[in-house]
């Protein structure tokens, strides 16, 4: 019952990747790592358009059949992106904001990581020493 | 479908996959005929030497997760993505003193559940259950839908049809040949597993060049190349503790520890572990040359199938499919055997049918595998998450079980209050991470809120009795300790 239970929980929490909506949608958020998989799984049509507005006006992402795209890399930043399906637009524009952790935040994930990193290393070392020698001293 | 620009005939998909599941079903037939005992069909006899030891660790590691995250990895968290996921490495080497000690000191268990049951008693076994199965079943299932991915990605062909080709295959040849069969087929898998990413690695240099790449990547996605990149730093040592998790607690490196012959398994796991460390690297490196290619990545799992099939055309895919075909094999056949050894020893007999024969036994775990099999393609139809964010989210359990597995091999003191309190603790503490701050830190958090509990076993006194696990193999009347 219990593993039922985990199960089901497992897939509602699990961030879901195949967002029903009939424009673009935001279908696995990165924006604190710099990443953004943006899909349009019912929009109706055959050609997908994908623009990203710039300083300079609207610039093409991506033109074909597939109905999601992976972006990454990403600065701190807001960016703007329209659909388009077959030359219409699809929907209102889409607004993402990429913030990153702060930096002090990352180096004390590092720290705890490097810390625990070193104390299992001992403990493998050293526990392996002791075990070997208490082993030896009842077999004497 | 995902991707709408294929490079491969669906024929010509069909036939490799046709091809090579009569080989591992015919493999796993032909090796797995002798198989007498119990001992011979979860354990391979116990007398695997150090070649096939070396091959069948590595092949294991070497997963849909390694040819289909890492490269995920890179593009989602650039340069330290694809060098944190290397640090995977690391678990299989931290492995081998405990290896070399388990051998030694259960030379009959069956199970790593065996080892927490006698070491730390009933609640603390049960808690780990939860979590090995937890664990066991998002590995499987992400093995299932790497399959799909994979097989859509580079022909087209339906995600489910792939997927249920993939889980039925594996299923079949583990049921006919147990763990032998697991063992002969992941050395064909690792030679074809390393020619080919060495291959690929080697034409996407020679194709589309450093220069180019680096060029690409800097104009347009500039953070990937930033070795100050936050979340990256975040997830290095995340990465290595997720990785140090999965390895410590798993059936599947346990069965293999068991099955080894003596003195085999300290340098299998180290070598195995050195031969791992650059596979991500070279895998992972082959995404960062999407952008140079132009190539639209509708899910960032898919990005290593899609550069070799634009880059090589029909060749690159088909020498992709097999590489990637024959690690998610190799893979998801280990998982499925480990984890029925577990159901069959830790649920069936210890707590089902306690006074279960050893054909008793050997009958349900040919059931056991098959209804696994069945219940890793139930939950792979509906892709629940990318390969990389689902992988990550069992990441919190298995983190979880480092210290009161690390501690218990090697230390007397500590008991199944503390165990279970870490365990618990550990893996809500991984989970609230992974939701309030990002996948690339529920292992971490998770391993250091274990640690802290496990700490305190150093603050009592050394009780526990060696000679409990040393005697795991006196058959028991019941499934528990008394």
């Amino acid at each position: 019952m219990l593993f039922r239970a985990i199960i089901i929980l497992a897939a509602i929490l699990v961030p879901n990747s195949s967002a029903i909506a009939a424009g673009l949608t935001i279908a696995d958020d990165g924006t604190n790592a710099g990443y953004v998989t943006l899909a349009w799984p019912d929009a109706a049509g055959n050609t997908f358009e994908l623009k990203e507005k710039t300083s300079q006006g609207w610039r093409t992402l991506y033109t074909g059949g597939d109905r999601a795209t992976t972006l990454s890399g990403r600065p701190d930043g807001t960016y703007e992106f329209q659909l388009t399906a077959d030359g219409a637009s699809v929907g209102a524009p889409v607004v993402v904001t990429v913030e990153h952790h702060p930096l002090a935040r990352a180096w004390a994930f590092f720290a705890i990581g490097a810390a625990m990193f070193i104390v299992l290393t001992v403990l493998l070392v050293k526990g392996g020493r002791d075990v070997d020698a208490h082993e030896n001293q009842t077999a004497a | 479908m995902l991707n709408t620009d294929t490079v491969m005939p669906a024929s010509i998909a069909w036939f490799i996959i046709a091809a090579f599941s009569l080989l591992w079903v015919w493999l796993g037939w032909w090796l797995g005929r002798k198989n007498d005992t119990l001992d011979d069909y979860m354990l391979a006899g116990r007398k695997v030497g150090m070649g096939f030891a070396v091959a069948t660790a590595m092949a294991t590691w070497v997963t849909s997760n390694t040819t289909m995250t890492a490269p995920q990895l890179a593009y989602q968290l650039g340069i330290w993505g694809m060098v944190g996921y290397s640090l995977g490495a690391v678990g299989l080497m931290l492995f081998a003193p405990l290896a070399r000690r388990i051998r030694t000191m259960m030379p009959h268990g069956f199970t790593s559940g065996d080892f927490i049951r006698l070491r730390y008693g009933n609640t603390a076994w049960r808690i780990f259950l939860v979590i090995s199965f937890f664990y066991s079943l998002g590995w499987l299932i992400s093995l299932g839908m790497a399959g799909g991915l994979l097989i859509n990605a580079l022909a087209g062909i339906p995600y489910a049809y792939g997927m249920t080709v993939i889980v039925v295959v594996c299923t079949l040849y583990t049921v006919f040949g147990g763990l032998k069969a697991v063992i002969g087929t992941d050395f064909v898998q690792t030679i074809l597993i390393l020619v080919g990413v060495v291959i690929l690695a080697v034409l996407v240099i020679n194709e589309v060049g450093f220069d180019a790449i680096h060029a690409q990547l800097e104009a347009e996605r500039p953070e990937l190349l930033n070795l100050l990149l936050p979340a990256s730093i975040m997830f290095l040592f995340n990465n290595l503790f997720f990785g140090v998790g999965e390895i410590f607690h798993s059936n599947v490196w346990w069965s293999r520890a068991f099955a080894f012959a003596p003195g085999v398994g300290f340098r299998a796991y180290a070598l195995a572990g050195l031969f791992w460390l650059p596979i991500p690297v070279v895998a992972g490196f082959i995404a960062l040359a999407a952008p140079a290619l132009g190539i639209n990545v509708p899910s960032p799992d898919m990005v290593a199938p899609l550069v070799a099939g634009k880059l090589f055309g029909l060749a690159g895919a088909i020498l992709v499919f097999v590489v990637v075909f024959a690690a998610l094999a190799s893979s998801l056949d280990s998982v499925l055997a480990a984890t029925s050894d577990l159901i069959v020893k830790d649920i069936y007999k210890g707590h089902i049918r306690k006074n279960a024969t050893d054909a008793e036994l050997r009958k349900a775990a040919v059931w056991i595998v098959l209804g696994l099999g069945a219940v890793t393609w139930i939950l792979s139809v509906p892709k629940m998450a990318t390969l990389g964010s689902l992988l990550h989210f069992t990441g919190a359990f298995v983190a979880s079980t480092i210290w009161p597995i690390a501690v218990g091999l090697l230390n007397r003191r500590g008991n199944g209050v503390l165990a279970s309190a870490a365990m618990v603790l550990g893996t809500g503490s991984g989970l609230i991470a992974y939701f309030t701050i990002g996948f690339y830190v529920a292992a971490l958090v998770s391993a250091a809120v274990s640690m802290l509990v496990m700490l305190l076993a150093f603050r009592t006194k050394p009780t526990f009795d060696w000679a409990l696990l040393t005697g795991s193999h006196s058959p028991q009347p019941n499934g528990e300790t008394s």
